[in-house]
């Protein structure tokens, strides 16, 4: 179970505020902005209760562990906390043995690099990875600056 | 050791309050 286990259980501790809801018997007024169709879902929220991230069903401990870092990297994004944002992203896109979360991670890891540049060849040098790395993956397909 | 919270509002507000996101875990009973 991916919360009996030590390093999540740590990493929660550490870096988040965590909630825990139930879709039909917590007030209405709090669930139902959330947009949860299917329990149970991880969500990542801002201080404003904007979901940020969302990830459905459970997963095992080393994929909920990229999880939260690819979950607090898109908060850091919105509240403009770039440089926070890229160290979450390429932690997680240059993890070995690659994560299958790799491919998602480079896209974002690109993005916030680009927000906090608005460099499009400093975006282009993490994208290019990507494309060369996982050229099937989906996130490669969207990794296009031409 | 996780205390998780059962109160939005709370949570938000401590969001705040610690620069912290809140991670929700939503589920149902049964």
């Amino acid at each position: 179970m991916t919360f009996s286990d030590e390093r999540v259980r740590a990493a929660i501790a550490e870096r988040f505020v965590p909630l825990s809801l139930d879709l039909f018997r917590d007030p209405r007024e709090w669930v139902r902005p959330l947009g949860v169709l299917w329990t149970p879902t991880v969500l990542f929220l801002d201080c404003r209760g904007a979901v940020r991230y969302a990830s459905p069903d459970f997963l095992p401990p080393d994929l909920f562990l990229d999880l939260l870092d690819l979950g607090e990297g898109h908060v850091a994004l919105h509240w403009a906390r770039f440089g926070e944002a890229q160290q979450l992203f390429r932690r997680v896109a240059q993890r070995e043995p690659a994560t299958p979360w790799a491919p998602e991670a480079f896209y974002w890891w690109g993005v916030a690099v680009y927000l906090a540049t608005r460099s499009r060849d400093e975006l282009e040098q993490v994208w290019r990875i990507l494309r060369e790395r996982f050229p099937d993956s989906l996130w490669a397909a969207r990794a296009r600056t031409d | 050791m996780v205390v998780w919270l059962r109160d939005l509002p709370s949570a938000l507000e401590q969001a705040q309050h610690e620069r912290r996101p809140v991670l929700a875990y939503v589920w149902k009973d049964g």
